[in-house]
């Protein structure tokens, strides 16, 4: 589903924010990515979601180059960053409407799809209002219920449980783990090591730029915490 | 006592950093360098317009005595209508604080807070008024030979009182503002609406003073005392009446002082912000530009920094089309006929090229990009074209300038002749288009995606005098093709052809620019 190839990327400082990553996500996979602040995933992330341009390597949706047709491979993920900043003088209405319509979804689609993820989020009574109005929370479902609405077969998140409360980060983790039984995927960091822990198959560990470790949950925690993995293998490398 | 100038020296700091950005001294002297030049302007103009009205009526006086003291009427009224628009439009968008919370957390009283703040936005106020106002003052003391120094003190007196009273209505009109936020949607549209209003307001005042005052003859004191607050202020200042001042005392101080305990009572509590009670959802499907289309005009239109800054030459142009409407051509005429020789031309391409000027100052595209800022990762992350978010942008430009160019060439057009309206209209919207793609262009080049506030984009980016300056350049190319080799022998028929190739060649080459170039800078953001 989604396969990064030495992917390099240099900011226009010189600086090298990631070095020859490879990191692989296949259908079904719930994929964790994980480091320090500052070690390169939300950099990693945003160049998968199509924001950055980098320098060397492929990123692959689906089988599809995100440089040779973005179109496409944007068609196919949905993405959420670590702080959703949103259209403020729209409603969370009109912004719903605005990102279906970039979907090209029919009026059924979209109203039936709304209804369901606004009332799972209990956001209904609140699309109607301005979303310069919403609390960051609100803000957080309101971008969750957006990249639901088209049925994605990739989801990226960029730490998407902060500023949820606790039962709207259990309908999340629901929506990722019904993704994932469909057959589409996840790739999202996170500092919440027992959520990354309960909830992924797979994880891979990035310091400094580069990847540090990649593989599935049970290989690399084996009997022991992902919380000492991580300090040992973040502190050693 | 201690608190209170310690928060109005950290209040000056934040104002310091504000200014400089960095603290690099390159940028610390760019931004000093800014305001004083700033500052010197407004002091030039002021007393350039001061000395010349004062030498008017100085002449004037020799055969009608008093008509001196019309110099300070004329001085002072213009003056005051600045500073009546600049209270007013304080008022309409009412200063968010964020700091409010933070200060409450500290042990400093309500009154320290709100003395220090008050003592810090006066301080300001006065500065600027008295760029304004007391011009008329020194200005008339020095030229008038029967003026006492007394009214340098009166004019410095009334500088302090002047800052109190546009504190106090400013507060007062924006507490109404604050409460229209809460029962209406779109404030930020009537917020507009009401700037637009006031502008043309002080520029019909502005305009009324020199027709008003051509008009004179008779006694003076007459003309004054035509005007309630003039009189009781003339009075006050020129002839040192001591009850008129105690009056204008008292108006200032009362409100200001009343804000204060307002101000202490309200600070800290939340104001309502806006709630839709229509629980009802409605579901529109459109296309993908138009959806972005329509996303870029609720925005124009809800942001009314964004919105005032550059409808500014859509506003001029109607106006000026139905002050002609109601004028007649006979004015234009007059006006060509007063150029030197080698400038006049035809009243009917003047028209043109005038319109084409000043739609040069709505090139909304030349921030739109930057104005994106933080949301620009939605434009990104989403299956958008480019082409499509280049095209809802431009066409946000094209619909203002040709909703301007319809309702202007109609007012202009001779209905003799039909054919002016087609040209009045054409030319110009077609000038706008090529000025909306420059402006994204120059844009591209120049974004601006890290800010605080939409002003800080609007009023100083690069971008922006950048985008006016290829603008006009464009625009004005059939004109200076019209000077070169048709002056003598083109008619507007002959006129409307050269701009229109013109124009479209021009059209070419900034569309291949913008879907080549364009497109990788748009990229790389």
């Amino acid at each position: 589903m989604l396969k990064i190839e030495n992917y390099t990327k240099i900011y226009s400082n010189g600086k090298k924010a990631v070095n020859n990553l490879n990191i692989h996500v296949l259908p079904g996979d719930l994929f964790a990515f994980i480091g320090h602040n500052g070690a390169g995933k939300t950099t990693t992330i945003k160049s998968v979601a199509g924001i950055l341009e980098f320098n060397e390597g492929r990123i692959l949706i689906d089988g599809v180059s995100i440089k040779d047709d973005p179109l496409l491979c944007k068609n196919k993920i949905a993405y959420i960053p670590d702080n959703p900043d949103l259209y403020d003088s729209l409603t969370g209405m009109q912004y719903l409407n605005f990102i279906a319509d970039i979907f090209k979804l029919s009026k059924d689609e979209r109203k039936e799809r709304i209804e369901y993820y606004a009332g799972m989020f209990e956001l209904t009574d609140y699309l109607n209002n301005l979303i310069s109005s919403y609390s960051h929370g609100m803000k957080q479902k309101l971008a969750l219920i957006c990249a639901f609405i088209h049925e994605p077969k990739l989801l990226i998140l960029d730490e998407p449980f902060v500023g949820l409360d606790p039962k709207a980060a259990y309908t999340v983790k629901q929506l990722m783990k019904d993704l994932c039984a469909k057959g589409g995927a996840i790739f999202f960091s996170t500092h919440i090591l027992e959520v990354a822990e309960k909830l992924c198959n797979k994880i891979a560990i990035i310091k400094n730029g580069e990847l540090v470790v990649t593989g599935s949950m049970e290989e690399i925690t084996k009997d022991t915490s992902l919380e000492n993995v991580f300090l040992e293998l973040t502190e050693r490398a | 006592m201690r608190n209170i100038c310690l928060l109005i020296k950290t209040y000056f700091l934040i104002f310091l950093g504000n200014l400089t950005g960095k603290k690099e001294t390159k940028k610390i002297l760019g931004g000093g360098l800014i305001v004083t030049l700033i500052s010197l302007l407004m002091v030039g103009t002021f007393t350039i317009t001061a000395i010349t009205t004062t030498n008017q009526f100085l002449e004037l006086s020799k055969v009608l005595p008093g008509a001196e003291e019309m110099a300070m009427f004329s001085n002072l009224t213009i003056g005051l209508l600045l500073v009546i628009l600049f209270t007013i439009m304080r008022s309409i968008y009412p200063a968010k604080t964020s700091d409010e919370e933070m200060l409450l957390s500290l042990p400093v009283t309500k009154f320290q807070i709100i003395i220090s703040k008050g003592f810090y936005n006066y301080l300001f106020d006065v500065a600027s008024f008295g760029m304004v106002l007391l011009p008329s003052f020194i200005v008339y003391y020095v030229l008038i030979p029967t003026a006492t120094f007394m009214v340098l003190v009166w004019g410095i007196i009334f500088v302090l009182l002047s800052a109190l009273i546009s504190n106090a209505l400013s507060y007062f009109i924006g507490l109404i503002f604050i409460n229209l936020a809460s029962k209406f949607k779109n404030i930020s549209i009537i917020q507009s609406v009401l700037t637009l209003i006031c502008l043309a307001g002080y520029l019909i005042l502005q305009y009324s003073i020199p027709g008003y005052l051509s008009d004179f003859e008779g006694d003076p004191i007459l003309y004054i005392n035509n005007i309630g607050i003039m009189k009781v202020l003339l009075s006050w200042i020129l002839h040192n009446n001591l009850i008129n001042f105690l009056v204008i005392l008292a108006l200032c101080i009362i409100p200001y002082l009343l804000t204060i305990i307002i101000r202490i009572n309200l600070f800290g509590k939340t104001f309502n912000v806006y709630q839709n009670h229509d629980k009802s959802l409605k579901y529109h499907s459109s296309s993908v530009w138009y959806a972005l289309f329509k996303k870029e005009l609720k925005f124009y239109f809800g942001n009314s920094t964004y919105f005032i800054n550059t409808i500014i030459g859509c506003f001029f142009v109607i106006g000026i089309s139905v002050a002609y409407r109601i004028v007649g051509k006979e004015q234009v005429l007059a006006f060509v006929n007063v150029l030197p020789e080698e400038l006049r031309l035809s009243p009917d391409i003047l028209i043109v090229i005038l319109q084409s000027m000043l739609l040069t100052t709505t090139v909304t595209t030349s921030v739109a990009i930057s104005l994106e800022g933080k949301n620009l990762w939605i434009l990104k992350v989403h299956p958008i074209r480019e082409r499509d978010v280049f095209i809802s942008k431009i066409l946000v430009n094209i619909t203002l300038s040709v909703v301007a160019c319809l309702i202007s060439g109609i007012m202009f057009m001779d209905f003799n002749k039909p054919f002016t309206g087609v040209a009045y209209f054409i030319i110009p919207a077609l000038g706008s288009i090529n000025s909306s793609i420059i402006g994204l262009l120059i844009n591209l080049v120049f974004p601006k995606l890290e800010f605080d506030s939409v002003e800080q984009v609007v009023k100083r980016s690069i971008s922006v005098p950048l985008s006016m300056a290829g603008a006009f350049i464009a625009s004005l190319i059939p004109a200076v093709i019209y000077f070169c080799f048709g002056r003598n022998t083109w008619n507007l028929g002959i006129y409307t052809i050269v701009s229109i190739g013109v124009y479209l060649i021009i059209f070419f080459i900034l569309t291949l620019i913008l879907r080549t170039k364009g497109v990788k800078l748009y990229r790389k953001l």
